[in-house]
């Protein structure tokens, strides 16, 4: 497969696994070209292993995970910096702008969550991995993975979005 | 189950994903960046340093702050929201910008808090600076804005939102020292002082008039009021605004090409150890989105402040109330057509 027929069959994929990530389109489509642009440097030897597509997926977990800011700027504050859940804070000014996605509560408070968790979650319950394959993809312990995706589950139970609806304990996996 | 829960949030978003089409032409605009060898000079790589400054403030479109219009006698909730914007044409974005003009050994001061309104299409910008010294409740031991911005920017972003009642995109905060390498590889900015002052920190003179500055005495500018304000220490925000835009303007007669490839590699030369990775495109992607606004229609709006007796405290004026709420409604252009003596141009 040709690096442009790789694009053409998976790129769709791709840049839906780094909203994922990411939790914005833009952000998403600078994180994926980003990748894809080193992706093509090498893509001979990147073709030639058992599943091109994971290795790729592994290059954009890790870009979204090794962002780095520039010295100009120390602290660009998110939405989810900027109101941390619970502070009372989330009422907010109705924009018709904005999409019944944007409104979404529990998005927001996935984007909230530290970039390592988040990208556990992603992998187990968007991408189906199990608890090694996130290990291999997030270069860690499998110990290390369950923690991130315990802390995250914890940080959304405490959310107000979550007490709205009835409370199921040990349903994680 | 939350496990259904968040599936079904990521199945939810998944329609928010680009085209493949559109991830076709980024990577085709970078190989043809590739084919074309171009020197990183150093005053482009310096004016791409004052570009993310600015392209800082708009790298992350479509966030929005919660309001909470708590601010005693604030403004109305009810206002209407913001149009949306056309097809194609950037929508209107409300930052807050902290500005930090603190250097070692200086006496240290507080962050400058200014909101940064960029006006549905992109082609408008205005900046509005609030007083250091508003009152914030609620945050410990500081209770002026300025301080809680300083120690804690995250809540002083919330206060911003208290007390203007105006939904903010992102915030930002601007180390203006590390500007200076920049201004000086331009070949320095050109301001206009409105009064001569003699710096206390440097004793170096700045006579009235138009004033061409290096990136120290510029830096030198930013850093104190030119004499004892009655209403506090807005005006050193209003000189940080005044680089910037010059600081823009430079950058801008320079020719920094509205080219991502390009602007990317600027901004990895002029970061200092900052590599081309997601940030940087993600800077040069958002100047390119707002590529039709030029220095010259950034401009600064000034409400006349109005002081207490004896008292720390600065409290804002009535007509702000109309200004915030032109802001959320991306009306700021009627606002300072009613209110022309309010606009202070940056940028001549």
């Amino acid at each position: 497969m040709t690096f442009d027929e790789f694009v053409t069959a998976r790129g769709l994929s791709l840049l839906r696994f780094a909203v994922m990530l990411t939790g914005d389109r833009d952000l998403a489509l600078d994180v994926v070209q980003e990748t894809m642009v080193r992706a093509q440097v090498r893509w001979q030897r990147i073709s030639q292993t058992d599943r091109p597509e994971l290795y790729v997926r592994r290059m954009i977990t890790n870009e979204y995970l090794n962002w780095r800011r520039g010295s100009w700027f120390r602290r660009v504050l998110l939405r989810a910096d900027a109101a941390p859940p619970g502070d009372g804070l989330r009422a907010r000014v109705p924009d018709h702008a904005e999409t019944a996605a944007e409104r979404d509560e529990l998005w927001t408070l996935l984007a909230g969550l530290p970039r390592q968790q988040r990208a556990a979650l992603v992998l187990r319950y968007y991408e189906d991995l199990s608890d090694q394959q996130i290990a291999d993809v997030l270069g860690c312990k499998v110990a290390t993975v369950r923690a991130y995706i315990s802390r995250a589950l914890a940080t959304l139970r405490e959310s107000a979005v979550l007490t709205l609806r009835p409370r199921v304990h040990g349903s994680e996996r | 189950m939350i496990d259904d829960e968040i599936r079904a949030a990521f199945a939810r978003h998944e329609h928010l994903a680009p085209s493949v089409d559109e991830l076709r032409s980024r990577l085709a605009s970078r190989a043809a960046g590739r084919a074309r060898p171009r020197p990183l000079a150093s005053p482009l790589a310096a004016a791409a340093a004052v570009v993310a400054v600015t392209a800082a403030a708009v790298a992350v479109p479509a966030l929005h702050a919660p309001h909470d219009a708590s601010r005693a006698g604030g403004p109305a909730a009810t206002a209407p929201a913001r149009q949306p914007a056309a097809p194609g044409q950037p929508p209107a974005r409300t930052f807050v910008l902290l500005g930090d003009s603190n250097v070692p050994g200086a006496p240290a001061q507080d962050d400058s808090v200014m909101l940064l309104h960029v006006a549905r299409g992109g082609t408008r910008a205005y900046l509005i600076a609030l007083p250091p010294e508003l009152r914030v409740d609620g945050e410990g031991r500081c209770t002026q804005l300025g301080c809680v911005a300083d120690r804690d920017p995250q809540a002083g972003v919330r206060q911003v939102v208290r007390l203007t009642g105006v939904p903010v995109d992102a915030a930002v905060t601007i180390r203006l020292p590390e500007l200076v390498g920049a201004i000086d590889a331009l070949g320095g900015i050109d301001v206009e002082v409105e009064e001569p002052f003699t710096s206390p920190l440097s004793d170096r003179t700045f006579p009235a008039g138009r004033q061409h500055l290096s990136g120290a005495e510029a830096l030198d500018y930013t850093q104190q009021g030119w004499k004892p304000h009655p209403v506090g220490s807005v005006e050193r925000a209003w000189r940080q605004q005044e680089v910037l835009a010059a600081l823009l303007a430079a950058a801008h007669d320079k020719g920094v090409t509205a080219d991502l490839d390009r602007l990317t590699g600027l901004l990895a030369v002029a970061g200092d150890g900052i590599d081309a990775t997601a940030p940087l495109s993600t800077l040069a992607s958002a100047l390119l989105r707002y590529r039709n606004l030029v220095p010259h229609d950034v401009v600064a709006v000034r409400f006349p402040l109005q002081a207490q007796n004896n008292s720390p405290f600065v409290v804002l004026p009535g007509e702000t109330d109309d200004l915030f709420a032109a802001v959320r409604q991306d009306a700021v252009p009627a606002y300072t057509a009613r209110h022309p003596e309010l606009v202070h141009r940056l940028v001549p």
